[in-house]
This record gives structure tokens, sequence and C-alpha cells, in this order.
């Protein structure tokens, strides 16, 4: 799919990418004030635990999503978030059937504190856990702040490329 | 259903007070932004100065633990207590041998986040008013690749930094 080929109610495609913003004290930069891609595991934190993406093909570039000049914006794919894998068992310590994605992405457009943003969706974990099971969520942003890539960095700082691990 | 994670390194159980190894007077020392400015401008006589983090590492530290004091966008602020609490952990990882200061921001609900980083393997230590929780990062993979539980007192801290370090 391209861009103007979907409008907010086109079903996801499995390799779509999504604009995720960060704030400018989850960007993790390095000595030289430089940015190799590296954020804090808070930069997909969420109070919900429902993190807030914005589907590329509806956007006209990283801006929107940025906001403020001081943040950056990283990008995950579908395929990305659907990777992510984690198990529950039940409270006989026996396991519940896994869903055949423990985390997607679902459509969300123009949410109440968003409503011009047609683009919005929600990374969700299927089941989604509830306050006392923080940590499978814990897990889930420290995965995501790894494999998500720069699009935008925060105005004025250069991006670099990351030296392999 | 009732279902709750499993594969955790162990049960996350809240104590009811701060774990007493962060409440040694020694080590909220140099908690107050006075003090580090005084080390910036060269006044190291007052205080001891931590022997693995620099005096400006030390400001940037302090700086950014007053900065989560603040509320933002969908964060909760972090309260007094427990920005105390979290540079008192920072000097004690210090003083273990972290080589390198943390990143330092703050969860949703006020929790300060203490991050590390050492090529592949990552510690993160969440800090709360009554508990202190860690995940051990070592790849991308939510359940075969990532450990998390309580810290309870300076040894485990020290195993964490020690598994950090390890090649």
């Amino acid at each position: 799919m391209v861009a103007g080929a979907v409008d907010p109610t086109t079903p996801l495609g499995d390799s779509e990418e999504f604009y995720r913003r960060v704030l400018a004290s989850d960007v993790v930069r390095e000595e030289d004030g430089s940015w190799a891609g590296k954020l804090s595991s808070q930069a997909f934190a969420d109070r919900e635990m429902q993190p807030s993406v914005d589907r590329v093909l509806l956007c006209d570039g990283p801006a929107r999503t940025q906001r403020e000049p001081e943040n950056a914006v990283v990008g995950v794919t579908r395929q990305q978030i659907r990777a992510e894998k984690y198990y529950l068992k039940d409270r006989h310590n026996q396991p519940i059937p896994k869903p055949e994605f423990a985390a997607d992405v679902c459509r969300d457009p123009c949410p109440e504190a968003d409503p011009e943003n047609t683009a919005h969706c929600l990374i969700r974990l299927n089941p989604h856990p509830d306050k006392s099971q923080q940590k499978v969520y814990k897990r889930l942003i420290e995965s995501l702040a790894r494999v998500a890539r720069p699009r935008l960095p925060p105005v004025g700082v250069l991006v670099i490329e990351a030296a392999p691990e | 259903m009732n279902v709750e994670t499993v594969s955790t390194a162990r049960e996350s159980v809240r104590p009811p007070v701060p774990p007493t190894f962060l409440r040694r007077p020694s080590l909220t020392e140099g908690v107050s932004t006075s003090v580090a400015t005084a080390r910036l401008a060269g006044d190291t006589a007052k205080t001891a100065i931590d022997p693995v983090v620099s005096a400006d590492e030390r400001f940037r530290l302090v700086c950014a633990f007053a900065r989560v004091r603040h509320s933002i966008e969908g964060r909760d602020a972090v309260s007094s207590k427990t920005a105390q609490l979290a540079l008192a952990l920072q000097d004690q990882a210090a003083s273990l041998g972290a080589w390198l200061p943390p990143h330092v921001s703050r969860s949703p609900i006020g929790e300060v986040v203490l991050e590390w980083w050492h090529g592949a393997r990552k510690l993160t230590v969440y800090v709360g008013e009554h508990a202190l929780e860690y995940v051990r990062v070592w790849g991308p993979d939510i359940e075969s690749e990532m450990a998390d539980g309580p810290i309870t007192g300076g040894g485990d801290l020290a195993s964490l930094l020690r598994w950090l370090q390890e090649r």
C-alpha cells in the first residue's frame, strides 16, 4: 500500500509502519550530543498500557507526530509489534491459550485527546494486562524501544549510524 | 480469568517502607541541587566526590532528577521522596562500580526510571516510594531475553551491576 491509497477505515497491512512521538527526556544521546537511535524504555510508556502511534500511510511526514521540536519520532512496523511474544498463566500456574498475536496495533482514529488525528492507532497487548500485570508491559516497552528506528530527530540533533553491538 | 505473568526471575513483593539499604544517611548525601552546584563551581572540598561519577556528570544527574519533579505530557511528577531515593540508589550504584551515570527518566505513574547500557545488555531500575524493581534485558524477546524482579538490598543491586558488566 502507498500513501494516498488508504483512508482511516482501510484495514492495517502487515508491513505498515507507525510513528511514535518520543519525548525529549526519553531520547538517549551520545556523549557528543548526537543520537544513534537509542531510546529509554519510557519512549513507549503509557498510563493505560496502550501506547499511541500514528499510521505512517495517513501522515504527511513525521512532523505532526513530533508536535514539539525537542521531541523525536521513531518508527516501528506492525511485523515488529506482532513479533512480540509473552506468556500468561492462570492462578493455577497453567498456561492460558496463546493468542495469534500477543501484541498488535488497532485503529483508533480521532481520539478525544487528539480529535483531528485520523492516523491515530494503539499498540495493545492481547489480553490487555491489568494494573497488577505491569511486568509484562514493562518488558514490552523495553522490546519496542530496542526495535524502533529513528525517523525524525529533535531539532538540532545529529543522527548517527548506530554501531553494531 | 485471573491471570498473572510468569517466568519472572523473582516474584514482586512490595515492602511497606523503602528498602533499608537506601535509608543509610551516607547514601543520601549530596542530594540537594545546591551541593551539586557547588561541585560544578569547583568547590569540591565540602563534600566527597563520588570516585566514579565526575562532578559534571553528577551535576547533570541532579538536574535530571530535578526535571522529573515536574509533570509533563502523560507523566506524573516524581515526589521529592522518590527522587531522593533514586539519587541515593544512583550513589549506591556508583559506589558498587557503575562506571557511567544512568539515563534518568520517569514512568507515567511517578516512578524514577534509571537505565544503564553495556553492549547488548541493559539494566532498568524503577524507583517508587515503596518498591524498587528491575528489568534485565539482553535482547528484544520478552520471554527469553528479559528478566525482572524486586531489588530488596544492596546485594541485589551489586549482582545486577555485575551481570551488566559481564562480557
